[in-house]
């Protein structure tokens, strides 16, 4: 049966106390932090930073895409195909979005491993981005955190196989949106724990691990989703798990990351498996998908990857609540100044998405954005098309308070990449006293503005993480 | 064929510049090139030509704008855009139609009308790609050349500040200057920062206007007056928009200003600017801009720019007298208008009309015009009084 291959994360750099939301409203605060996407990501790039953990960039043999998220920019319009585009896989993908449900990202996995064993790809990528808004002064508030989540799934060198798959379903209101709605409105913990997720989650658990055959004390650990803090100790407390056996939901000190929030802490529990370790893996929404995954020796010949470890400690203080509701678009202010042209975009797809510029036949630059003419050697039409470096070294900069921005200042980055091209970028994720001449970026893919009435996404620079 | 250094400028006019709320177009068109008429003791049925700089779309389009304002019907007139060479440009292309001996007496003139858009600084969201280009800003483009400079030979923001100070020095005894008041260096070094090292006061300011050049070759300019000014030497280049991913672009050195100083001075016989060239418009859109300029333009060593600002060289009493109407800085930056508003100052200099502000003995003056975000185009104007 098809596995995991790989797997990858992402937790936005911004992290905002939770004692800042607490003293704005003068209410009791939860201990920690919530991680926030900056203001110019949402759960789309984050998924593709997901993603691009999964793959360490380099998409060869991989056929398909499959995006999940309750927070996609896109009501109307597939976030997958931007996903594939972004990170390079073939006009022959498979691609699909799924949303509505919490549990999204975990039946996006399930479908993946369907999709494998029918032949329809031979490896699909399954990204999680979650941004979900809460309602302002609720427990939500605390709660809701932002991030990704991404498994590579396929049935070569697999990393964790799948044993089994069991679904459950209990129709329960818990939490939803209506259309138009910005804000996630809930019918109040107390009500969904004891009627909805904690009996439901417990139920399908029992249900699976019956159906599995396998005995609650050989899993290595249970990975189970979770709408909030409380419910998820309220379901160990339930099943009699070992404290051992419970993987960290994350809530201390990123939040709930809805549907990505399974894959996420998939990603925390491959990052300490071992070879033969079993684990219970579950998502909750609406419905609920567990499936049983058994680590294999190919774990060990994993290429290293930041996943949940090496994004956790990588951090920023968002200074302030009002900042908090301004990223999320809560509080309106000075919006970018969004020009566009759709057609123009469509254009220039190749060079905004997956990031191509053109190499030089004549001379051998690489240079950005592509044109016709060499702009070294000046030979007209004598290049091949050749994707970015992904990294690279600062050689210019300037931060600018002059652009419209809800950030301000705007860091505008020229750096060399690792392939010689030189480009002129937007810096994100940074303090202004830490940039400086010289120091290493990485790129990242963000939305730049929403000019034209949609998503306008580009890559930026970043401090290295 | 006729040749460039015959073609003389017999009349100049220009409109205060500032923020012109009470004026639009058509007002400061028509005040800027009756200016220039009345002083060249010519009458606009005259004029055979004109040419009109403009920047922005919403000044105006095409050669009509000038012929709406002044009435000049039934001529050719052509709409030059080059950034901020827009109206250089359009009196260079007047200067080559005089030469060719097509045309004897024509209009060369600049317009811009920026306040009647409101938002902050220039409008830039037009000049690039939605997304590539999406956050670059005017005094972000130029400021680049900082860090750069700062690190090659230790420029530093009080060198910048000094150009703030000296300009604003020249401009407040200037009638026609948006601001009409000195800065100290303390003012400059305080000022809230816009853009990397420059502060409001290292920055030009959002100004209207409107200027205007008559334009013949030398035997009928006799005519009319004996001190007309004459070409010396004129060189333009453009570069590149894209100078920000070029590895060839150093940030050290405006590449436009260097090509078309070259052609200038092989034109004018030019071989050590600093003694031989008097005075020098000079673009100033931000202090780090004249910094650089003055060291393209061979008035100092390269990267000596911020110290000699510093020791005064470029003082109105200086080795040259860079911007003594006050430059951009000070005497205001209405895009089209600006270039044409330096062969105003110029011309206002070589003929020892510059009141308040005159550099003694002034013979060989330049106007000096760079454009685009972070020095694309351009032009470089050497006019002298010695016919």
């Amino acid at each position: 049966m098809a596995g995991i291959v790989a797997y990858g994360a992402y937790i936005p750099k911004l992290r905002l106390d939770r004692k800042l939301i607490a003293q704005s409203w003068g209410i009791p605060g939860a201990p920690g932090e919530i991680a926030v996407g900056n203001f110019d990501e949402d759960a789309l790039t984050m998924a593709v930073e997901a993603g691009r953990d999964c793959l360490l960039d380099d998409a060869t043999g991989v056929g398909g895409a499959y995006f999940a998220s309750t927070s996609a920019p896109y009501v109307e319009k597939s976030c997958a195909t931007i996903l594939a585009s972004v990170l390079d896989l073939p006009d022959d993908s498979v691609t699909m979005d799924f949303s509505s449900s919490l549990s999204a990202g975990a039946t996006a996995m399930m479908v993946a491993a369907s999709s494998v064993e029918d032949g329809i790809a031979d490896t699909i990528l399954v990204a999680a981005g979650e941004c979900r808004i809460p309602e302002s002064k609720t427990a939500d508030e605390q709660t809701f955190g932002d991030g990704a989540g991404a498994v590579l799934i396929g049935k070569k060198d697999v990393i964790a196989e799948i044993k089994g798959i069991y679904n459950s379903y209990d129709e329960v209101l818990g939490a939803w949106k209506l259309p138009g709605d910005v804000v996630v409105r809930d019918v109040g913990a107390r009500f969904y724990a004891s009627k909805g997720y904690v009996p439901g989650m417990a139920q399908a658990l029992k249900g699976a691990v019956e159906k599995f055959g396998v005995a609650p004390d050989d899993v290595s650990k249970v990975v189970y989703a979770a709408p909030d803090f409380r419910s998820h100790g309220q379901v160990s407390k339930a099943l009699k798990l070992k404290p051992e056996q419970v993987q960290d939901a994350l809530f201390a000190f990123v939040g709930g990351c809805g549907t990505a929030q399974p894959l996420m802490m998939l990603a925390g529990a491959l990052e300490d498996a071992k070879p033969g370790d079993k684990i219970l893996f579950a998502g909750a929404g609406d419905s609920y998908v567990v499936m049983l995954l058994e680590v294999t020796d190919a774990i060990a010949k994993l290429a290293p990857r930041r996943a949940i470890k090496g994004h956790i400690g990588s951090k920023m203080p968002l200074e302030s609540y009002a900042k908090f509701l301004e990223y999320k678009e809560v509080l309106k202010t000075d919006a970018p100044e969004g020009v566009s042209s759709l057609i123009l975009m469509w254009r220039d797809r190749k060079a905004i998405l997956p990031l191509y510029g053109k190499k030089c036949l004549e001379c051998d630059t690489v240079y950005f954005p592509p044109r016709h003419v060499c702009p070294n050697c000046h030979a007209p039409d004598q290049n091949e098309d050749v994707k970015l470096a992904r990294k690279g070294k600062l050689w210019n900069f300037i931060n600018d308070n002059l652009y419209v921005t809800v950030s301000p200042p705007t860091t505008l980055t020229i750096s060399d990449l690792d392939d010689g091209s030189r480009i002129f970028l937007q810096m994100t994720d940074r303090t202004v006293d830490e940039v400086e001449l010289d120091m290493p970026i990485e790129l990242t893919f963000r939305k730049i503005h929403d000019g034209g009435n949609f998503h306008n996404y580009f890559w930026k620079t970043r401090p290295v993480r | 064929m006729g040749d460039l250094q015959d073609v003389a400028v017999i009349g100049v006019g220009a409109t205060k510049f500032g923020e012109n709320f009470e004026w639009g177009v058509d007002d400061m068109l028509t005040i800027a090139a009756f200016d220039a008429i009345k002083d060249a003791g010519i009458d606009p049925g005259q004029l055979d030509a004109g040419w009109i700089g403009i920047q922005y779309p919403f000044t105006g389009f095409s050669g009509a704008t000038l012929s709406d304002a002044i009435k000049t019907y039934d001529i050719p007139i052509t709409h030059t855009e080059n950034y901020c060479v827009s109206g250089l440009d359009a009196f260079r292309n007047a200067c080559l139609a005089v030469a060719s001996g097509v045309h004897d007496m024509v209009i060369a003139c600049g317009v811009e009308k920026i306040t009647d858009q409101t938002g902050r600084g220039l409008p830039t969201s037009g000049f690039g790609h939605p997304v590539m280009m999406a956050g670059l800003t005017a005094p972000s483009a130029f400021g680049l050349a900082f860090p750069r400079h700062a690190k090659a030979y230790g420029t530093t923001k009080e060198h910048l500040a000094h150009v703030a100070v000296k300009n604003h020095f020249n401009g407040a005894v200037n009638p026609k200057a948006h601001f009409r008041r000195e800065v100290t260096l303390e003012q400059v070094m305080k000022a809230p920062i816009i853009s990397g090292p420059l502060g409001l006061l290292d920055c030009c300011p959002i100004s209207d206007g409107s200027a205007a050049a008559i334009i013949t070759r030398k035997d009928i300019a006799k005519k009319y007056r004996d001190d007309f000014v004459t070409i010396k030497g004129l060189g333009f280049a453009a570069y590149t928009n894209l100078m920000m991913y070029d590895k060839n672009f150093d940030y050290l050195a405006w590449r436009p200003t260097v090509k078309a100083a070259e052609k200038a001075y092989k034109m004018a016989g030019i071989t050590d600017p600093a003694k031989e060239v008097d005075l020098a418009e000079c673009h100033d859109c931000f202090t780090i801009t004249e910094i650089l300029n003055v060291e393209d333009l061979g008035f100092c060593k390269k990267g000596d720019g911020g110290p000699a600002m510093a020791e005064g060289r470029f003082n109105i009493d200086g080795e040259v007298a860079v911007n003594p109407s006050g430059g951009l800085k000070c005497f205001g930056h209405p895009i089209g208008a600006t270039g044409v508003r330096m062969i105003y100052e110029v011309t206002k200099q070589l003929q020892g009309r510059a009141d308040g502000r005159q550099r003694e003995n002034a013979k060989v003056g330049m106007a000096h015009n760079l454009g685009g975000l972070g020095g694309v185009i351009c032009g470089v104007v050497i006019l002298t009084n010695e016919n």
